[in-house]
């Protein structure tokens, strides 16, 4: 008997720690670790009820909620990594290896370095040194009660990431990467600990790039004064990483989807040096190098090749940034080191949402606003996050107004590329109804906006995904 | 609502569990039962509840007719209402299920364009559909008195514990408990552990077993190897078991916390040494409801016992689901059963206990395969490649497969629990009189329930690609 009374208060005592507990702890707004808003509990409404987003929305809440939730969490994703970690042992055949001293055909950049107009000293944490010092993959990344922020303008910056890498180039389309898999989708390089997503195959991105493609093929038949322009930014889910091949498959049939009179370009990755140089280690998006060349083929692509582009400031800070890649794996440990680019361009009024506002944080990085925080999103922060809608004035009435449909890629280059035109409203789907409690309405917006040049600017996700379909 | 949700685990199961213990009479309890089930079903299908109630009105409703006119000498009208029920019951279950699949059909053989409703199938409809049909049939062969109660049938057919995902229990398995019944501290705990291990067997084991079997069943890039065809096979095999097993204990486990004895559900079936033996352990509830209800009175072995074999089979494998591919696995085991019958019997007692066991599980692995894959293509596909030899690389087996590597290691624990060993070694401990082992195994117990929740938890990380960028 005491047996049984034991077990069951044992029982009841669990539930009542991880689920009452939360109403002491209070609830949670935010999770650094995973990057977003936590679900709270939601409010019972008939309707929510019967199109059951308030059951699927109170299951969230409870899983953000639930006390000693994120270290289950962390314990799940821990125990997912040890046992992949043991698979891979097993599996991989020690001989494999790939040295790359050994290869006939070995591609190594210069020594890591970068020149500043003045001299200074960085600081990482409490640490001084002469050299620059880029943040390898043996940091480990805590929240540092000492830092000190240090941010200061360089001319140029070129990593080292290529020397460490463990790759051999075959020819132009072809090479070796030494890879080990990390689960959900992604792969680490060998040495230069670049997490890599694996390709997506053509089979799976058809269907998304035709119903794109059919969308603004649509648009364009309906609005033939409004120009149509397509600009896809590969990332590693074009590049066969796994195979060691470059065939922008997907590019390709993306482009050969749209109509003559809709115009198409894409920013390719052509060899693996452009992809490890050009992108985070930890996150899909572009590093400061690929952000510029964009820029420049962007501005190619929509004004010619005639037109002036921007000069850039080039900032660099003693911040190791963790994007979306660490997070997915939970592991925080191999970091770049984060710059952004500031144009040089006048000034603007920006709007978000309908309301006058600044866009980004990047004075504010200049001015050295930051702490150094594991899995902070410096690229958000800095660069600015996703809006609904997002406007700049540039009072510039001799150039077009321009409609940017968009996901986060631009946001370091919104300021810059509406610099070319007079207004310029950059709208992302994602948050687009929530934020006016309707669906977009393109015919009304190019009316009333003047819209004479319509752009689609994004990657793979962009470009194949639902969410991102305008409809007419 | 599922049984491995937080809000189940977390918020409706001590709700209604608390609630029923302070309940004093056996009405009101009927009736908390009853409530607390609508809403549960409701969870998941707030619209489809109303087709529960119609069946559970037209059952209730038709078996008092039924006994009206069978005590006033009217067997002719006591019939007329019986087959009256069994069409509304059948009735409902085809229009919801299988009208798409016979009309997809008649397309297909007339060049005909005819289109089928849209509407979602309701959740468990096979099950509590078989149920309240066993109750009518029941009635009507007067193995069981007809309730009068309505209270009582209504918290018979929707008891949430049975409601979605059975074993399918019999009315007479539970008349008598539904007004006499009685709960106790032993009952509730041994229901509690019960649960528990179903949780784990769901969670820990059947979750991971189906990300190996999806993984390589949905993969992008061309019909695997043989040995990852192999691999998705065992995987899935596991997964069905200790999925429905592990459901079958949360509701066995649950029923007793309310003071029902349900009959088991399965009886470690791969531990089989024949197809004849592997039925008799595999969802019991189902077989032999088709034993009793199709089999028996078509003739069962006395008349046509071929013919019966295959109809029964055809018709099981139709209640999975309506596709080809569910009738072919139907009378795949139809056929092998008459096999058994005819000639294999008599080779297999012949043969060692182990050489029966592969055998066993060799048809059944293949026969999940069929279950499994509704694509025609796809399953001539992954059949061929199980038995044509193609390779697969270490590169494909690390890459293109890596996101079920991590849940291979899980195969060794699911090999382990597929027997009756932890059974065994749990029923010693509880004939011990030492405590100490009793403790060590209810510590055990909850050991699972916590890793339970760290998988539930877990399997819900999904860090925010976008969030303030």
């Amino acid at each position: 008997m005491k047996r049984h009374y034991a077990f069951i208060i044992s029982i009841v005592s669990i539930f009542g720690i991880l689920f009452l507990g939360i109403f002491i702890r209070g609830v949670k707004a935010e999770s650094l670790i995973e990057n977003k808003r936590l679900y709270t509990f939601p409010k019972f409404t008939f309707e929510s009820f019967m199109k059951n987003t308030f059951q699927n929305d109170l299951e969230e809440a409870l899983s953000d909620q639930m006390v000693l939730g994120e270290t289950f969490k962390a314990k799940y994703l821990e125990l997912k990594k040890q046992s992949l970690g043991l698979m891979v042992w097993s599996i991989k055949d020690r001989d494999d290896e790939f040295v790359a001293e050994e290869t006939s055909q070995v591609d190594t950049t210069a020594e890591p370095g970068y020149t500043t107009e003045e001299t200074t000293n960085i600081l990482v944490g409490t640490v001084e040194t002469t050299e620059p010092t880029i943040a390898s993959e043996e940091t480990t990344v805590e929240p540092q009660i000492s830092f000190v922020p240090h941010v200061e303008k360089i001319d140029s910056y070129t990593k080292d990431y290529m020397s460490k890498l463990k790759w051999t180039s075959i020819d132009d389309t072809h090479f070796k990467v030494a890879l080990n898999p990390k689960g959900s989708g992604l792969v680490e390089a060998v040495g230069e600990n670049h997490l890599i997503f694996t390709k997506i195959g053509l089979s799976a991105a058809k269907a998304g790039f035709e119903n794109k493609a059919a969308s603004v093929n649509k648009l364009a038949e309906n609005y033939p004064e409004i120009q149509f322009n397509n600009f896809y930014i590969e990332t590693d889910v074009d590049v066969d990483f796994v195979g060691g091949t470059i065939t922008h498959d997907l590019s390709n049939y993306l482009g050969e989807q749209f109509n003559d009179n809709v115009r198409f370009a894409s920013l390719n990755i052509n060899s693996v040096e452009e992809y490890i140089n050009g992108f985070y280690k930890t996150d899909h998006h572009w590093d400061t190098e690929r952000q510029l060349i964009g820029y420049q083929s962007l501005i190619k692509f929509l004004k010619g090749p005639d037109e002036p582009l921007v000069d850039f400031d080039l900032y660099l800070t003693n911040l190791a940034y963790n994007g979306y890649k660490s997070r997915l794996l939970n592991e925080f440990s191999t970091t770049d080191v984060f710059k952004f680019i500031v144009p040089k361009v006048s000034r603007s009024e920006v709007y978000i949402n309908g309301s006058k506002s600044t866009y980004g944080n990047k004075y504010g990085f200049i001015k050295g606003n930051f702490t150094q925080e594991t899995a902070a999103n410096y690229y958000g922060d800095c660069n600015g996050a996703d809006y609904a809608l997002v406007e700049y004035h540039y009072n510039q009435p001799s150039k077009p107004n321009a409609l940017i449909f968009i996901d986060s890629f631009s946001n370091p280059l919104k300021e810059v590329i509406a610099s070319h035109y007079n207004n310029t409203y950059y709208v992302d789907f994602r948050y687009y109804e929530t934020a006016y409690g309707k669906p977009f309405d393109f015919s009304e917006f190019i009316k009333d906006k003047d819209i004479s040049v319509a752009v689609n600017l994004g990657y793979y996700y962009f470009f194949a995904g639902d969410t991102f379909i305008i409809n007419d | 609502m599922v049984f491995s949700s937080l809000v189940f685990l977390f918020l409706f199961l001590p709700i209604v569990i608390g609630i029923y213990y302070l309940i004093p009479t056996r009405t009101y309890k009927n009736l908390w039962l009853f409530v607390t089930s609508l809403f549960f079903y409701a969870w998941g299908e707030p619209i489809y509840i109303s087709i529960m109630i119609v069946s559970i009105f037209n059952d209730f409703f038709c078996a008092q007719l039924v006994e009206k006119e069978r005590n006033k000498g009217n067997t002719g009208r006591a019939r007329f209402f019986f087959i009256l029920s069994l069409s509304i019951n059948l009735g409902l279950l085809f229009f919801f299920k299988y009208a798409g699949f016979l009309i997809e059909n008649i397309n297909a053989l007339f060049h005909l364009s005819l289109s089928a409703h849209k509407l979602a199938l309701p959740i468990g409809i096979s099950f509590y559909t078989f149920q309240t049909m066993s109750y009518s049939i029941d009635v009507y062969m007067g193995h069981v008195k007809v309730q009068k109660n309505f209270l009582t049938m209504a918290a018979y057919v929707t008891m949430f514990p049975q409601l979605i995902a059975g074993p399918i229990v019999r009315y007479i398995t539970v008349e008598e408990e539904l007004t006499h019944r009685t709960e106790s501290l032993e009952m509730a705990s041994y229901g509690l552990r019960r649960f528990i291990i179903g949780l784990g067997k769901k969670v820990i084991i059947a979750n991971q077993m189906g990300m190996i079997a999806d993984t390589i069943y949905n993969s992008a890039y061309g019909t695997p190897g043989t040995i990852m065809l192999w691999l998705a096979a065992i995987a899935y095999t596991f997964q069905i078991y200790f999925d429905f097993s592990g459901y079958s204990d949360m509701a066995i486990g649950l029923g007793r916390i309310f003071g029902f004895h349900f009959l088991e559900n399965f009886n470690y079936p791969y531990i089989s040494t024949s197809i004849t033996d592997f039925w008799r352990r595999w969802h019991i509830s189902l077989s032999t409801w088709f034993k009793d209800y199709v089999y028996i009175p078509l003739g069962g072995n006395r008349k046509w016992i071929y013919r019966n074999i295959l109809i029964v089979w055809m018709l099981t494998g139709l209640w999975h689901g309506a596709s080809w591919n569910y009738v072919f696995w139907g009378l795949y085991y139809g056929v092998l059963l008459i096999a058994e019958k005819l000639l294999l019997h008599k080779v297999l007692n012949k043969v060692p206990k182990v050489l029966r066991h592969i055998y066993t599980l060799l048809i059944v692995v293949v026969g999940w395969v069929i279950f499994r894959l509704e694509d025609a293509s796809q399953l001539f596909d992954a059949l061929k490649g199980m038995f044509r030899y193609t390779g697969t690389s270490r590169s494909d087996l690390l890459f293109i497969y890596q996101d079920m590597l991590y849940a291979i290691p899980f195969l060794i624990l699911a090999v382990f629990a597929s027997t009756p060993l932890t059974q065994r070694f749990m029923a010693k401990i509880e004939a011990q009189d030492n405590p100490v082992f009793k403790v060590l195994l209810d510590i055990s117990i909850i050991g699972i329930l916590m890793v339970s929740i760290v998988f539930l938890v877990g399997e819900k990380f999904n860090p925010f690609i976008y969030f303030r960028f």
